[in-house]
């Protein structure tokens, strides 16, 4: 029997070094990322060709900044029923309940909005609050929001009614994780089932590595070359993070950053630097990220748990920054330094 | 007497009930020993005295066979959980069969003695149990920082293991165990169907992973309808080992009290469910006893089998038996030393087998 | 001790190639131990469950109690002032209770039946560069 000393192999696990390939490119007005383990059916250069070329694509679908793109279709009068492209379709249906769970805080019609604010300009400064109030009433019809209302309604094939007299849709805040997501799906069409793409604020993991977990960090949103923590998923999830630290300016001492509230028009005020979620697919973390960090731990916890999503919430307190999770982060939590924000 | 060189033909039944019996005799007590404290994990694996020399003479295949028979008995009657019968089976397999050869020629060749082969043995066993929690139950390396601990006590318990384990082993000792095994259940068994026999080991491996209390009570009530006086009679006999099971599930088990400061419910429960695992087993061990087609059976050598089957119906007579003999040794001045123990205990099984 | 009597006897409990044997097995495994003293003690534990992380606690502090399901209940654990220890499993065997507290990174409590193993680790660990921050 000598052949059962084979046996011992069993006792000899073979480490090989799994082969992984790394892209940065820039496209949809951010950075994205992608790493793709081991071989697949394509050259992972090919792969990586792919889905850049897509991102590319994408880019010329969803920008907002051409007024004679795809999505210039969702501009138009009241009453209007257009038939846009089907992916804008397909992120609309996403976008609408969402709009309506959060109570308004995710919204795609704050494009006018954003450009009264003007972060992007060389030099910000606070916007005219008459201006603002023009922004609300165009996109609510009141400049006092006291409820939700959806700046459009989809039929069941695919056709849109406008609800909203010439109001430009926006998709920056929800797009990228749609993408991710496709991304994501073509890759393992392509043969690797175990990757990670970064889009902007999103990423999406899918698969498991050969070596342990992924490892994620969780940006301190006032040292951003830092990190508070670090979370550890173990195969295919989708972590996302809106801060205020992404976009913004400080004046008199006092920080203006890029998440507006839609019913007052301002950035928020309720001292979150930032959120940040776990879900099961990047669309569903690209749209609830905001909503997240407007809302705060009170409402999105519950929010939280009847969608299935974990988030961590960083506060910013006079003496440092703390932190508020749901029950479920620990799970993945892999290490941190934050401390546990006083009740 | 044959020279240690000429290899020893495969074991016949009975020295493989009578290993089968002591090593898992010596398991069951075993478990009543208490615990080292801050490794509790650790236990001197009495019944290597048995496996060990089994190994050195009859080769890999017997002893896994030994090995896995007297895991399988000490999940029925020592009520272990799966888990642990699952890691244990596997790891001590893997000893056996990488280690098995490597220890018969060198033994052959006079360049091991007992102690250093018990000590190999069981440093592969043990080291393989850490490896299998480290993978299964934390899923990454890293874990052996145990091993230490468990090096030392590897090397003490196997010494003293090889010390007792002197009188087996180079062809001696195992006529003796044979003939604990009493010839009579063997000579007359009649022959069954291979369906009934293996429906019989379906339910008897059955009641060893069923931990539902309504599915137990299921699988006794078909064993007893099936097996009828006859197996109740062996239910009845597994008696000893009530208190037994009672003392290892009903102390410390957390949950609600239900009477006193210390029976809770859930112990209550883990204890019912042990009960009816082991009256389940017993019964259908009893049909299967029985109802084993000897003659059909196709699988290489039968030995394991009907010796498997010759242990069934006397594994309640365990405790009994070496508790007389054990009065008996004593009163007897310990005469004989152990093997005049070993004696006396295959004396009093023969005679309640009957 | 064979039959005969003589050296030759298989059953011949010591040989020279024991001795090493048993030599070099009782210096690994004392220089596993002392190893295993050398280490620090650690800040947190975490608690796997069937492979999976269900929930890291922290060492340090006042003692308190915090418990996770395995797969036999309820597993609990007592932590604080720098120990854990498992404080009430619902396993038949108790291995894991009687093992009492440990401190040091790496040290483990182990629950077979339930499938739940209690690691303790440090924050300072260098566990290797991340993949992405979101």
């Amino acid at each position: 029997m000598r052949r059962l000393a084979i046996l011992g192999a069993l006792l000899l696990v073979s480490c090989r070094e799994v082969p992984s390939t790394h892209r940065d490119w820039a496209a949809m007005d951010c950075n994205f990322a992608a790493t793709l383990h081991g071989e697949g059916r394509v050259p992972p250069e090919a792969a990586l060709d792919t889905i850049q070329e897509w991102t590319r694509r994408y880019d010329s679908l969803f920008t907002d900044y051409d007024p004679h793109g795809p999505l210039s279709i969702l501009r138009g009068r009241l009453g209007d029923t257009v038939r846009p492209d089907p992916r804008i379709v397909a992120i609309l249906r996403g976008a609408l309940p969402a709009m309506a769970a959060s109570r308004g805080s995710l919204d795609i019609g704050l494009h006018d909005l954003k450009e009264v604010w003007g972060l992007d300009a060389p030099e910000p400064r606070l916007p005219d609050p008459a201006l603002v109030r023009r922004a609300l009433r165009r996109r609510f019809g009141t400049d006092s929001v006291s409820s939700f209302r959806p700046p459009l309604e989809i039929l069941a094939d695919g056709r849109v009614v406008l609800l909203v007299d010439s109001l430009p849709i926006d998709l920056g805040g929800i797009a990228k994780g749609w993408v991710v997501d496709q991304l994501s799906r073509k890759l393992v069409e392509l043969g690797y089932p175990v990757h990670l793409i970064q889009g902007g604020g999103e990423i999406a993991t899918h698969g498991r590595k050969a070596k342990g977990a992924w490892k994620l960090g969780v940006k301190n949103p006032r040292a951003t070359d830092q990190v508070v923590g670090t979370i550890a998923l173990e195969s295919t999830a989708a972590v996302s993070t809106s801060g205020d630290y992404e976009r913004f300016f400080v004046l008199d001492g006092v920080r203006y950053h890029h998440l507006l509230e839609p019913s007052t028009g301002r950035p928020s005020r309720n001292g979150i630097a930032s959120a940040t979620l776990r879900c099961a697919t990047s669309a569903q973390c690209d749209l609830w990220s905001k909503p997240m960090f407007l809302l705060g731990p009170g409402e999105g916890t519950r929010l939280a748990d009847s969608l299935g999503i974990d988030v961590l919430w960083v506060r910013e307190l006079p003496g440092g920054l703390c932190g508020e999770q749901t029950t479920g982060w620990k799970t993945i939590l892999w290490r941190d330094t934050l401390a546990a924000c006083p009740r | 007497m044959r020279s240690p060189e000429s290899p020893l033909p495969k074991p016949g039944p009975q020295v493989f009930a009578g290993a089968l019996l002591v090593a898992s005799g010596l398991q069951l007590a075993e478990l009543l020993l208490p615990r080292i404290p801050l490794l509790p994990w650790l236990r001197p694996g009495f019944s290597w005295i048995v496996i060990l020399p089994f190994l050195l003479d009859f080769g890999i295949g017997p002893a896994l066979a030994l090995f896995l028979c007297r895991n399988l008995l000490s999940m029925a009657y020592g009520g272990q959980p799966a888990s642990t019968f699952l890691i244990s089976s596997v790891s001590g397999a893997v000893a056996i069969a990488v280690l098995g050869e490597v220890l018969r020629g060198a033994q052959r060749r006079r360049w091991l003695g007992r102690a250093g082969a018990s000590v190999l043995l069981a440093g592969a066993f043990n080291v393989c149990q850490l490896a299998l929690v480290a993978w299964v139950l934390v899923g990454s390396g890293g874990y052996f920082g145990q091993i230490g601990p468990l090096l030392v006590w590897s090397v003490a318990s196997a010494l003293v293991v090889a010390w007792l384990s002197l009188p087996l082993g180079g062809g001696r000792g195992w006529e003796w165990m044979g003939a604990m095994v009493s010839d009579r259940e063997s000579g007359s068994l009649p022959q069954g169907s291979l369906f009934r026999g293996v429906v019989a080991f379906a339910l008897m491996a059955a009641s060893l992973w069923i931990s539902d209390l309504r599915g137990l009570g299921v699988l006794c009530v078909v064993a007893v309808a099936w097996g009828r006086r006859g197996a109740l009679v062996a239910i009845a006999r597994t008696w000893p080992f009530l208190p037994y099971l009672a003392w290892f599930h009903l102390r410390d088990t957390p949950g609600d009290l239900v009477w006193g400061t210390w029976i809770t419910r859930q112990g209550v429960e883990q204890l019912s469910e042990q009960a009816l695992r082991l009256a389940a087993f017993t019964a259908f061990g009893r049909i299967l006893a029985v109802w084993f087609p000897w003659r059909r059976v196709v699988v290489g050598n039968a030995y394991w089998a009907r010796g498997f089957a010759m242990v069934l119906p006397r594994m309640p007579h365990l405790f009994p038996a070496s508790l007389g003999a054990a009065r008996s040794w004593w009163k007897a001045g310990r005469k004989g030393g152990v093997e005049g123990f070993l004696g006396r205990f295959g004396r009093e099984l023969s005679d309640r087998a009957t | 001790m064979g039959p005969d009597g003589s050296d030759r006897s298989p059953n011949r409990f010591l040989r020279p190639l024991d001795v090493v044997i048993v030599v070099v097995v009782t210096a690994l495994g004392i220089w596993s131990t002392a190893r295993l003293f050398g280490a620090p003690s650690g800040t947190r534990a975490v608690i796997w469950v069937d492979g999976r992380r269900a929930a890291w606690v922290p060492l340090g502090g006042e003692t308190s109690v915090d418990s996770v399901r395995g797969t036999l209940g309820a597993f609990v654990v007592e932590h604080g002032h720098g120990r854990i220890r498992v404080l009430r499993s619902p396993c038949p065997g108790k291995i894991c209770q009687k093992q009492g507290g440990v401190h040091r990174v790496g040290d483990k409590l182990v629950c077979v039946p339930s499938h739940v193993v209690v690691v303790v680790e440090s924050e300072s660990g260098t566990e290797g560069d991340l993949d992405a921050v979101p």
